[in-house]
């Protein structure tokens, strides 16, 4: 099991027969029984948010939710467990050289892609030529950045060689370096991203574009199932892509969908009472904060930065909008990550403290301020909760909506004054999470400066490989961002799915993604 | 559209205002729709004395909360009173329907007016212009424009004035050429009237009726497209009430039904007033013809 | 007729034209990077220069929509910038979907609108025409959106009868989609069937009054005859014209609609390109719905002055 998952209902019902007692072993061994035997056959239906833009993985742009469909199709040479253990994938082992700027892979024997052809050193290797390649200029590249190049050195045995030793290469190669058909590519050429073809238990059957992606069950995938023969279980799996968390549950609910991604915590009060349904807990969630632009009036004064800090009550703004299943943290790392600190903590919910900084920096009569959110919930709602807080401090907040796009166009161009954003944590390892967001490769600087000191702190840390040592340097890097007040970390939401009970044996992917290998939907 | 019917009421005179609200509320649907009119206008008018709570108030402890006694419609997501947010959403949409019948009057007018003046080669432009403008649908437009201006008040009175100004161009073009021909024009010409003097003296007084009932049209259909492009988030930014964004709202809360229904019914309530006042408004004019034997 | 319909043609032409400048240059000052569309926001500042010149973005605009006209009108729509699927196959997708919700919605606008524009007309004046009349006044001003999250209310979550959103081709299970499609295509339905009432009472009372039919009645023919014989065939003309008219309507309705029902038609289409900036999809998504709309209105136009030949006279003089 790569996640924490568990079955609230389940689990309450379970224990309520342990205390009954003596049907106890009965009850548990026919539930074992029936978990033990899948089922071949059927169809899983899952809703998911986002619609990917490409099923060719250098072209998404949904990062961990471009998974739910790719993983489906897609393997990589490594596996990664929630606790961060490498596993093989579709290489069956590795080692670094000794100066641990390379790693030799030996790839897994009698694998084909979908289209027929054969999976060896030479095919794998054009995955990491493809994303290296200045012409395709390929969006998800920057993924593998850590990779200098890619040498095929037999059938089977492929070496890649990284820019420098890095604790995050293993991670970044299992997420990332999801494996194509060559052939496939050649022959479909722009349109591969509507025609793909990997190594997956899935085939690619239809799309229909702002609706559903149906997946086939592929006869010749490599690995058996509990029954000796080859997996997958399922015929088919259709995805669906509902936007509307309310939509999602409803469809769960009436079983035209057997589950669904991450659900807002009102709408999983509303499903708390279905036996039909389990909640899932991916172990993961999401960290609602925003960034200040550092680079220009008000907020280049940091005793205004710190004032907002100060007038926000993010225990409150939790609880309204998690109702409880979520955390207020010091920094975006949730309380279980191994590198949290809670006495990182410097911002209480203060409004007298808020309006002595306006005073102190020469606001005593108030401070006009926009804040701009992108079109989506809890955004709004949240930007909402911040406005009415922030008022009683002495802060007014104007709020401006627009989309995406334009919000990143307008954080780039530093146009902002200040914005909220989220980001889904833990990564894999905090190398990434930090590099991802706050790092010198990051997409977009969101406070409006290149802090060089900072880059450094992230670089060094990603260098070290002892634990120990890496996690002091987190620290630091954590109470520099703290004490600098650059961004608003307001609160965690866990991530909770609902999937019904007939669906067997789901696993998911570190990120929360489903993957439905070894997936069984009971009659 | 504008067929010679409405030509020749000048003859009717003055006087005609008072007449034709008498007319309005002796007409059972112009009754209804003068009422309800009167009620939005009075609700966005006199907002802050009307609603029980602050419309922006944000109310932790009574996130969600159904319809009772304090809040008779029920509370938001925020907490705040829906009823005091549907009271204030009256002023944003009323706004919005009239700075675009305004808009759309006077651009329109103004572009019929000059089509139907200079003729030949303006005449043929202005109408292709307007063809183009009318041959997309009002929502598609504004939702093009809106998408490429910004979510703004202003914009979206801009893009549904743009959609809607084609009406007005047509009526206004149509009078102005029916007259042109028309000898007391030509006289008022030969005298060395000016063109914006006999627009206003002998053209305006003729397109009037027809102008007023196409205001209501306009209204209405102004209306819808405004509380669409709330609906669809590209209209009234938050905290601001607006009953298109609480619908929308309301969608991310299937179960609570308050959230949802009652500003619907505002909206409904709102555009069945423009089309009860623009059908009786119609009515009455074509009785008047029909009273002066015109028909 | 063949001279009036070579100068209808002739008088669309520059219509579509400015549709396409209009469409091109509104599409155009969206604010936004358009290569942040084309790499996501994954994507280095370097790899966005080589974009910018790949597609072209670094050209004046004038320039841009000539080539994209002609471009346009040679049959290449060119490929979207979000997915990179070619705009002609995304459209060739979506178009279907469009039509047969505009055709259901049609036909239940139909099913509910003739019959009544028909009662309310013979039975002028009575309780029957009072109701009716009350009837599409209330309908017209429900707003079609509201209509649409009350639906889904309705026989979604309190009678759980239909599911509240999604597709399925028709082609693969008629019944599945015909299941997804009734929701929506009430919605828009229930939208247009007011005006198609109106219309129908109004030409039916027209038809009324003409002496045909009078003599009709004098001469002892009953009423069903009257009504099958002469009024259908006079009063539905007008009413064809309106729904050629209402065609825009319901595309715009569709909009929203079909965002509502996650319906994935050419309305969903252009809301989320809207919000992706995705400028190729966008453009040829609206010009493709204002083709539509004015090759509808040619039609009516045409098959109206086939009908009547006053109209041929009017324009061609």
């Amino acid at each position: 099991m790569n996640i924490a998952s568990w079955g609230t209902r389940s689990a309450r019902n379970l224990s309520v027969v342990l205390a009954i007692g003596i049907f106890v072993s009965v009850a548990a061994a026919y539930a074992a029984f029936a978990q033990d035997k899948p089922v071949r056959g059927g169809t899983i239906i899952g809703a998911t948010v986002l619609e990917p833009k490409s099923l060719d993985p250098l072209f998404g742009d949904g990062g961990n939710l471009d998974h739910y469909v790719w993983r489906q199709i897609y393997e990589s040479l490594l596996d990664i467990t929630g606790s961060g253990e490498v596993k093989p994938g579709l290489a069956t082992s590795w080692k670094f050289t000794d100066d641990k700027k390379s790693i030799d892979f030996t790839l897994r024997q009698g694998v084909k892609f979908h289209d027929g052809t054969a999976f060896n050193a030479e095919a794998a290797a054009v995955t990491f030529r493809r994303a290296l390649s200045k012409e395709l200029n390929a969006p998800r590249a920057s993924d593998l950045s850590a990779i200098t190049g890619v040498e095929v050195r037999g059938p089977h045995e492929l070496r890649i060689n990284l820019k420098a030793p890095s604790s995050a290469a293993l991670p970044a190669i299992a997420f990332a370096g999801l494996i194509t058909s060559p052939a496939a590519i050649e022959k479909h050429g722009q349109d591969y991203g509507r025609n793909p073809s990997g190594t997956g238990p899935f085939r690619f059957a239809s799309w229909q574009s702002g609706s559903r992606i149906v997946l086939e069950r592929n006869p010749d995938y490599w690995r058996n199932g509990a029954d000796g023969k080859p997996l997958p279980y399922l015929d088919r799996v259709i995805l669906r892509f509902i936007k509307k968390s309310a939509v999602k549950v409803i469809e769960v609910k009436s079983g035209n969908v057997h589950v669904i991604d991450t659900v807002s915590a009102r709408d999983l009060k509303t499903v708390s009472g279905d036996s039909n349904l389990r909640l899932v807990r991916t172990g993961n969630g999401r960290h609602v904060m925003f960034a200040f632009n550092i680079s220009k009036p008000p907020f280049d004064d940091i005793r205004l930065r710190q004032a907002v800090l100060f007038g926000l009550d993010r225990q409150t703004m939790m609880k309204v909008i998690t109702l409880g299943r979520g955390q207020v943290t010091p920094t975006l790392i949730p309380n279980q990550n191994w590198v949290f600190d809670a006495t990182l903590e410097k911002y209480p919910h203060d409004p007298a403290r808020a309006k002595q900084l306006l005073a102190e920096a020469g606001h005593k009569e108030g401070l006009d301020a926009r804040l701009d959110i992108i079109k989506r919930q809890p955004d709004s709602t949240v930007a909402q909760l911040m406005q009415a807080q922030l008022k009683e401090a002495g802060i007014n907040l104007t709020i401006k909506t627009v989309d995406r796009q334009s919000m990143q166009a307008s954080l780039r161009a530093k146009n902002h004054m200040f914005g909220i954003g989220r980001f889904t944590v833990p990564g894999i390892d905090p190398a990434q999470t930090f590099g991802r967001i706050f790092g010198r490769r990051a997409r977009i600087q969101r406070t409006g400066v290149s802090d060089e000191k900072l880059f450094d702190m992230i670089d060094n840390a990603a260098r070290q490989t002892d634990q120990s040592v890496r996690k002091g340097l987190y620290r630091e890097i954590q109470a520099y961002l703290v004490d600098n007040a650059l961004y608003g970390f307001l609160f965690f939401m866990e991530s909770t799915q609902v999937e019904r009970t007939a669906v067997k044996n789901l696993k998911r992917t570190v990120g929360g993604a489903w993957v439905f290998a070894e997936a069984w939907t009971a009659k | 559209m504008t067929t010679g019917s409405a030509n020749k009421t000048s003859a009717r005179g003055g006087g005609a205002e008072p007449r034709l609200v008498r007319d309005l509320l002796k007409h059972r649907q112009g009754a209804v729709g003068t009422v309800l009119f009167l009620g939005l206008v009075s609700m966005a008018f006199f907002a802050p004395l009307l609603s029980p709570f602050d419309p922006q108030h944000v109310a932790v402890e009574k996130i969600l909360s159904p319809p009772s006694t304090t809040h008779w419609l029920g509370t938001d997501e925020l907490g705040r009173d829906i009823a005091s947010r549907i009271i204030f959403g009256a002023r944003v949409t009323l706004q919005v329907v009239a700075g675009a019948v305004a808009l759309s009057l006077i651009a329109g007018a103004v572009l019929g007016f000059i089509a139907a003046y200079l003729g030949r080669f303006w005449d043929a432009l202005i109408m292709r212009v307007i063809d183009a403008l009318l041959a997309i649908p009002p929502l598609i437009l504004a939702l093009a424009i809106v998408a490429a201006l910004g979510p703004n008040l202003f914009y979206t009175i801009l893009a549904i004035a743009l959609a809607k100004l084609g009406m007005f161009a047509r009526l206004v073009r149509g009078e102005v050429l029916s007259l042109k021909s028309m000898e007391f024009v030509e006289a008022a010409r030969a005298v060395g009237a000016s063109g914006t003097r006999i627009a206003f003296k002998h053209i305006w007084p003729n397109a009037a009726g027809n102008v007023i009932v196409f205001s209501a049209v306009i209204a209405s259909s102004a209306l819808l497209i405004e509380s669409a492009l709330n609906f669809l988030g590209l209209g009234a930014q938050p905290p601001t009430p607006s009953w298109g964004v609480m619908i929308a709202t309301g969608m991310q809360h299937w179960t609570l039904w308050w959230m949802s229904i009652f500003p619907g019914v505002a909206i409904f309530l709102a555009i069945l007033a423009f089309n009860l006042l623009g059908d009786a408004l119609r009515d009455i004019m074509d009785r008047r013809l029909f009273d002066l034997g015109h028909l | 007729m063949l001279l009036f319909i070579s100068k209808r043609i002739g008088q669309t032409v520059p219509v579509v034209l400015l549709v396409s400048f209009f469409v091109f240059f509104v599409i155009n000052v969206i604010p936004g990077d358009p290569t942040l569309t084309v790499l996501g926001e994954f994507a280095t500042p370097e790899q966005r220069e080589i974009a910018r010149q790949q597609y072209g973005f670094d050209r004046p605009m004038f320039v841009q929509y000539l080539d994209w006209l002609t471009r346009t009108l040679s049959g290449d729509l060119g490929r979207s910038l979000h997915s990179n699927e070619r705009v002609w196959a995304m459209l060739v997708d979506r178009l279907p979907v469009s039509l047969e919700l505009s055709a259901l919605a049609l036909i239940i606008a139909l099913v509910i609108g003739i019959p009544a524009g028909i009662l309310a007309a013979l039975r002028r004046g009575t309780t029957v025409d009072a109701v009716i009349g009350m009837f599409s006044a209330v309908a017209l001003g429900v707003p079609y959106f509201w209509l649409g999250v009350l639906l889904i209310l309705l026989f979604a979550i309190v009678f759980n009868l239909l599911p509240p959103s999604g597709y399925v081709p028709f082609t693969e299970s008629p019944v599945e989609n015909l299941k997804l499609m009734v929701l929506p295509a009430l919605t828009i339905g229930l939208h247009v069937a007011p005006l198609i009432v109106r219309q129908t009472r109004a030409s039916v009372l027209q038809v009324l009054s003409q002496d045909y039919v009078r003599t009709a009645h004098a001469k002892g023919l009953p009423w069903s005859a009257i009504v099958r014989k002469h009024i259908l065939r006079n009063a539905l003309i007008p009413v064809l014209t309106l729904v050629g008219l209402q065609l825009g309507n319901m595309l715009g309705g569709a909009i929203v609609t079909e965002t509502i029902f996650s319906t994935p038609g050419l309305g969903s289409l252009i809301v989320a390109a809207v919000s992706t900036r995705d400028f190729p999809v966008v453009q040829s998504g609206i010009f493709l719905v204002v083709l539509l709309v004015i090759f509808v209105n040619l039609i009516t136009d045409i098959l109206y002055a086939y009908v009547d030949p006053r109209i041929r006279q009017l324009l061609i003089v």
